[in-house]
């Protein structure tokens, strides 16, 4: 019954949904509008599973009080976590205390972690890229004239690396990401009746 | 010498890296900016609009992948606004619409009227199943904007009930959902035109897209914000950091062909090695 | 130089520079400025969740009368038994839900977009050398997938070439990554050097 149900309300509303999108009928169509509203609900109530989980793990770490510095970072996630929170639900997100916020924090925090990426992939480049065999060649032949192709250096350099890179963006790769795009539809799809037949239930988590 | 080579410290290329694009932002060389070809396509599509046309500019991304996207997305937020467009803007991460705030204050949208050019509908979460949903009821789905008025209310909203009745979706997207779950649920089958400001990762993805018609243009990243910028003769961030992107590439080529000289060495001389972090 | 007066642009240039210091080393300042920031996305996470749950539920329910929306409400809210061990296979309910119509969703949207119109899409007069590696090319790579027979004779030539050419394909893709990732760095320079200290426009 634990599994079960669950399994059989995801092969009835997988089937409804995509009757709805083969098939011309109101009461299917319908049905299949109401359902998505609804799903957008419960996904909107599924936002708040990260606010519960940080608050669980970072009130232990304040209550445990071993490092103050563990304290501090913990306290700086919650009073961020809170304060947000709470000008959110008072003022609104289009708030201009909340985005002020949202701008000299998230966004900046966020961004250059992104961005430290940078420094990541030239340290790969230095270390990991290596030709080591043919295939590993032609991958690096490849990235070196769509990156000659991206600047315009390159095409300082010499007019037609702009050229090189584009086809080998437009034809080659073009034919290497459709077969795959087709595969990973066709993969996707046995995935996707995977879970509709209760064969895949890995989302549903451990126990019984 | 060799030996060295093989521990540098990675911190020297870091240091290599950040001047390749630091030196270039404050002394700009000014090479110039060549436009794709897809770029291009999308400009003329919204250059071909006529005043008021409303089209829906889908903030679908965070503030790690917006970095690599702003400029991209104000350079089309200001040709639409010159074109005087309606802009309906929404966002499917719960990021999208704070960022969607922050473009509209930074492109010329900040001089027209909020409610009767342009709107923000703020976040409807679920994915794709929320693309879905507001693709079968786009009022019914947006009761109230990000600001909190009521959607229905608004001029700029004025014989828009459906996303089908919109000339063009222009997505700026970085993760999922994004570009396939627009096509699966909007472009292909209500058939609303759609092209994406997209992270330079994804670009390669996106060529099957392209030339099958599903995608009518798309912005690739700061390369193609350059070049989208040069099509409406406003220089922006776009073209600033270009030459900081030739830079940079020179220097991580440099060190893809230094890291293979070393290597083809060290194993010659038998003296392998250096491949830690 | 014409530095920035602006509170929040000087703290969002303070929030770069303690991240960007963890390239040097781990340190204090950068551990502070990431747990703030993290705390503040999930608690804008939660502000948008309910913004959603307050305009598409309990206001047409209140004010319009569509208590059928209680059921939705209801599920969302079984999303929450996961924190009580007697109750927490009940969450799987909403998960189903969740599923279902997210797997039914997307299948019946592959076919089209990723599998009929890919197809047809590859279905070019072979007049042009391009147009010949696209359509042998796709071929090429989806024998490389095709598991159901050994890769020998014409298959496996078929399935190599298919090999080469998703190299070709990964290494556009590492070109093109390596433009995204300086992106945003230059995005965050150009923040810093413009918006902050105004040494460029």
């Amino acid at each position: 019954m634990r599994r079960e149900l669950p399994i059989a309300i995801t092969f009835v509303l997988g089937v409804l949904i995509i009757l709805a999108f083969f098939f011309d009928s109101p009461t299917l169509t319908n049905a299949s509008q109401s359902l998505q509203n609804w799903a957008v609900i419960i996904a909107a109530f599924a936002l708040g599973i990260a606010s519960v989980n940080l608050i669980q793990v970072h009130a232990k770490k304040i209550a445990r009080g071993q490092d103050r510095l563990d304290w501090l970072y913990s306290g700086a996630l919650l009073l961020g976590l809170f304060g947000m929170t709470v000008i959110g639900l008072f003022k609104g997100p289009a708030d201009q205390m909340y985005q002020f916020w949202f701008n000299a924090l998230f966004t900046p925090g966020q961004a250059t972690v992104y961005a430290m990426t940078g420094f990541y992939i030239a340290s790969a480049a230095f270390r990991a890229f290596r030709i080591r065999n043919l295939e590993a060649g032609i991958l690096l032949v490849s990235a070196a004239l769509v990156m000659l192709g991206n600047v315009s250096v390159g095409e300082a350099l010499w007019s037609k690396f702009p050229v090189i890179g584009s086809w080998l963006v437009n034809v080659p790769n073009l034919a290497a990401q459709r077969g795959m795009m087709i595969g990973a539809g066709i993969g996707g799809i046995a995935g996707g009746l995977r879970v509709l037949l209760g064969i895949e239930k890995s989302y549903l988590g451990s126990g019984s | 010498m060799l030996a060295k080579l093989q521990s540098l410290d990675r911190r020297i290329i870091y240091l290599v890296v950040f001047l390749s694009l630091a030196v270039p932002l404050l002394r700009p060389i000014g090479l110039p900016v060549s436009i794709a070809e897809e770029t291009r396509a999308l400009h003329d599509f919204i250059d071909a609009l006529p005043p008021g046309t409303p089209v829906v500019v889908s903030f679908d991304t965070s503030p790690g992948g917006y970095g690599e996207l702003a400029s991209g997305a104000i350079a089309i937020l200001n040709h639409m606004a010159s074109k005087d467009l309606r802009a309906i803007g929404m966002g499917f991460f719960d990021t999208g619409p704070s960022l969607l705030e922050s473009a509209f204050a930074a492109s010329l949208y900040a001089e027209k009227e909020y409610g009767v050019d342009y709107v923000n509908l703020g976040y409807l979460a679920g994915g794709e199943n929320a693309i879905a949903s507001m693709a079968k009821d786009l009022l019914g789905s947006f009761p109230k904007d990000f600001r909190g008025n009521d959607t229905k209310s608004l001029k700029v909203m004025e014989g828009i009930t459906s996303i089908t009745d919109v000339a063009l979706v222009v997505t700026v997207a970085s993760g999922t959902p994004g570009i396939p779950e627009w096509i699966r649920q909007v472009g292909d089958p209500l058939k609303v035109p759609l092209a994406t400001v997209v992270v330079a990762v994804n670009v390669p993805n996106m060529t099957p897209y392209l030339q099958s018609g599903q995608l009518c243009g798309l912005i690739p990243s700061m390369k193609g914000a350059a070049g989208y910028e040069a099509l409406i003769s406003m220089k922006g961030l776009g073209t600033a950091g270009m030459d900081a992107q030739s830079m940079s590439h020179l220097a991580i080529l440099f060190f893809v062909v230094l890291g293979n000289v070393v290597h083809y060495i060290g194993k010659k001389t038998g003296k392998a090695g250096g491949d830690k972090e | 130089m014409n530095v920035s007066t602006s509170a929040e642009v000087w703290i969002a240039s303070l929030v770069t520079i303690a991240i960007m210091s963890f390239v040097y080393k781990d340190n204090p300042f950068y551990r502070l400025v990431e747990n703030l920031y993290v705390g503040v996305s999930a608690g804008h996470a939660l502000v948008l969740g309910w913004g959603n749950i307050r305009d598409l539920a309990l206001v047409p329910m209140v004010r319009d009368g569509k208590w059928v929306l209680v059921i939705p409400v209801i599920l969302g809210l079984m999303l929450y038994t996961r924190y009580f061990k007697k109750l927490a296979w009940l969450s799987r309910i909403p998960l189903a839900v969740m599923m279902g119509i997210g797997t039914g969703l997307a299948i019946s949207g592959t076919v089209g977009s990723q599998i009929v119109n890919q197809v047809r899409a590859n279905l070019v007069k072979l007049n042009t050398i391009d147009n010949i590696i696209i359509v042998v090319g796709t071929f090429a790579v989806l024998a490389y997938f095709f598991f159901m027979a050994e890769h020998k004779g014409a298959l496996g030539v078929l399935a190599g070439g298919g090999r080469y050419l998703m190299m070709v394909a990964f290494g556009a893709a590492f070109g093109s990554t390596v433009m995204g990732r300086m992106s945003l760095f230059i995005g965050r320079l150009q923040y810093l050097f413009g918006d902050w200290l105004g040494l460029i426009r």
